[in-house]
């Protein structure tokens, strides 16, 4: 019955983040503070879910690969989000800053 | 640990650079005569430098055993010097040469050679041919080619056999890094296998994983994995992890009010600063650990310095207290690298000095 | 399929996910640099490879965790070919 509550509330918690990573993505200015939200709040709802599928699979081998997803997931979000920045930032794209339109 | 007691250096003294590689002794034995025979032609008294690339801020858990490196190429430098020569007209010295910077590439590396060498009156250079490469970036030609284009120096490179490592597949290094490639290959077939048909994936495992080894032990580390090693290093990450964690919750809360704030409270601006950690990992851990926590995006790498995109004032803040800077150093080279300027103090006491 | 309120909770937010993404597709459409695409087209990605784990756990079948894990992969390659293929216009790996 806990395990239930703990899994609806980090699936709810990794909605929320999926969320405002789409939020984000949709009202940012430009795309360096996109890539902002796409790698942090992105993560974060990631990570979250994940751990309530662990949860929801309890002690078993599935368990293991879903800690392996999580941990590829740590590495691989911020070096994409890196990488496309600094596609980005080779290709003379200026960064958005105050007073800029939107 | 540059004495005045050397006083001036006379003309023909000579700087042998030295390394973790197999030829050390030999080439540290190769320069002690050359020096002494040029010390009795020219009857003066001359100094070997010996020579590694360290630099003072980070602590030896990171580099190879430089410390131990250097007191045996002194044994073998004096033994040489004193054998046929017992008055000693050569002074033998060790000296940390790239004391305040990493050298990043061959390039900056033969800079530093040559500042250290004009500054000290040395004109000669002995290397060893299997001297590894420093730096991050991989290079074309030997450090020999690099120096003897870029420097006024005159470079020899020591007659010492090099085939000897290469010749060999059963290093010791080779084995310990083949080994590690080996098991933790094996160990992840048999967890994505999910232990369902033990024999088979173990024979069918065993194959792929010498596979790999095979193809792949030689790029996999940068230096020779050592148990020890291994075991504090996976201590230290086990207590940065957790901490990786709070920052990523904090910095997930920050963007959550920052993009749901009806006015949209940025106020982007991106940085240049130079990390206080040296090395591909430990700067590839820092910058993703940059590009996760609140508000600041690792854009680039160029040269030293990462270009950080930041997203709010607060967060530029954070970066430049170094606290994430700090706990990465604690991964990579231990608790004795935990006092550490922050990112601000090193710019401030920068502008100063220049 | 197993009933019950966990894979109701886990199938819920599957389909929230799912809403997220489809949502998403905008960003990829409007752009307007290629970059802006491709950092949308990741979060659609890792937002499947969470769609496809939540069914796994659901509808109880671990093998689909092998797909999200390839699809994991597949879609940190994408990012970086893209980016690397940008960069070099036109230029190989």
């Amino acid at each position: 019955m806990v395990i239930q509550g703990v899994i609806a509330v980090l699936v709810v918690g990794g909605l929320f983040f999926a969320f405002v990573s789409a939020v984000g993505l949709y009202r940012l200015p430009d795309l360096y503070t996109r890539a902002h939200a796409a790698s942090k709040s992105d993560t974060l709802g990631s990570i979250l879910s994940l751990s309530a599928v662990a949860l929801a699979f309890g002690a078993d081998v599935a368990t293991i690969k879903v800690v392996m997803l999580v941990v590829f997931m740590l590495i691989t979000s911020p070096t994409a989000a890196h990488a496309i920045a600094r596609a980005a930032h080779e290709q003379g794209i200026e960064p958005w800053t105050r007073g800029d339109d939107r | 640990m540059t004495d005045e007691a050397g006083g001036e250096t006379t003309a023909g003294s000579a700087l042998v650079l030295v390394t973790d590689s197999s030829t050390v002794e030999e080439t540290v034995e190769y320069a002690a005569r050359k020096v002494r025979e040029l010390a009795a032609e020219t009857d003066s008294r001359l100094t070997l430098t010996i020579g590694t690339p360290v630099v003072e801020d980070v602590p030896q858990t990171e580099t190879p055993d430089f410390d131990a490196l250097l007191e045996t190429a002194t044994d073998v430098a004096e033994r040489a010097t004193t054998l046929t020569d017992p008055e000693g007209a050569v002074d033998v010295e060790t000296e940390r040469i790239y004391r305040y910077r990493y050298p990043f590439d061959p390039y900056e590396y033969a800079d530093v050679v040559q500042s250290y060498a004009t500054e000290h009156g040395i004109d000669s250079v002995i290397v060893d041919p299997s001297h590894a490469t420093p730096g991050t970036r991989p290079m074309t030609g030997s450090i020999a080619d690099r120096l003897a284009d870029q420097t006024t120096l005159d470079v020899d490179i020591a007659p010492v056999d090099r085939q000897t490592r290469p010749a060999s597949i059963v290093t010791r290094g080779g084995l310990a890094q083949f080994l590690s490639v080996f098991g933790i290959s094996l160990g992840f077939y048999l967890l994505v296998g999910g232990f369902a048909d033990v024999t088979f994936d173990l024979v069918t495992g065993t194959i792929a994983a010498l596979l790999v080894a095979g193809v792949l032990s030689r790029v996999t580390f940068e230096r020779t994995p050592r148990p020890t090693r291994m075991v504090s290093s996976v201590f230290r990450w086990l207590v940065y992890v957790p901490y990786l964690g709070y920052k990523i919750l904090v910095a997930n809360f920050q963007i959550a009010y920052v993009v749901l704030h009806p006015s949209l409270p940025i106020d982007p601006s991106v940085e240049r600063f130079e990390p206080g950690v040296w090395g591909g990992l430990p700067m590839a851990t820092l910058a993703n650990s940059i590009t996760l926590t609140p508000g600041t995006l690792t854009v680039d790498v160029e040269d030293r310095a990462f270009v950080v995109h930041s997203l709010t004032a607060g967060a530029r803040e954070d970066l430049l207290d170094g606290g994430l800077e700090r706990a990465v150093r604690f991964v990579f080279y231990g608790r004795s690298a935990l006092p550490y300027p922050s990112p601000r103090d090193r710019a401030e006491s920068e502008g100063e000095s220049s | 399929m197993i009933e019950g309120p966990v894979s109701t909770i886990l199938f819920a937010g599957a389909l929230g996910f799912v809403t997220i993404s489809i949502v998403l597709l905008g960003r990829i459409l409007v752009g307007p640099t290629m970059q802006d695409r491709v950092i949308a087209l990741n979060v659609v990605g890792s937002n499947v490879v969470v769609v496809i784990a939540l069914l796994a756990a659901a509808m109880e079948l671990p093998a689909f965790l092998d797909v999200a894990l390839v699809y994991a992969l597949l879609n940190f390659l994408m990012s970086i070919a893209i980016s690397k293929f940008t960069v070099e216009q036109g230029g190989v790996l």
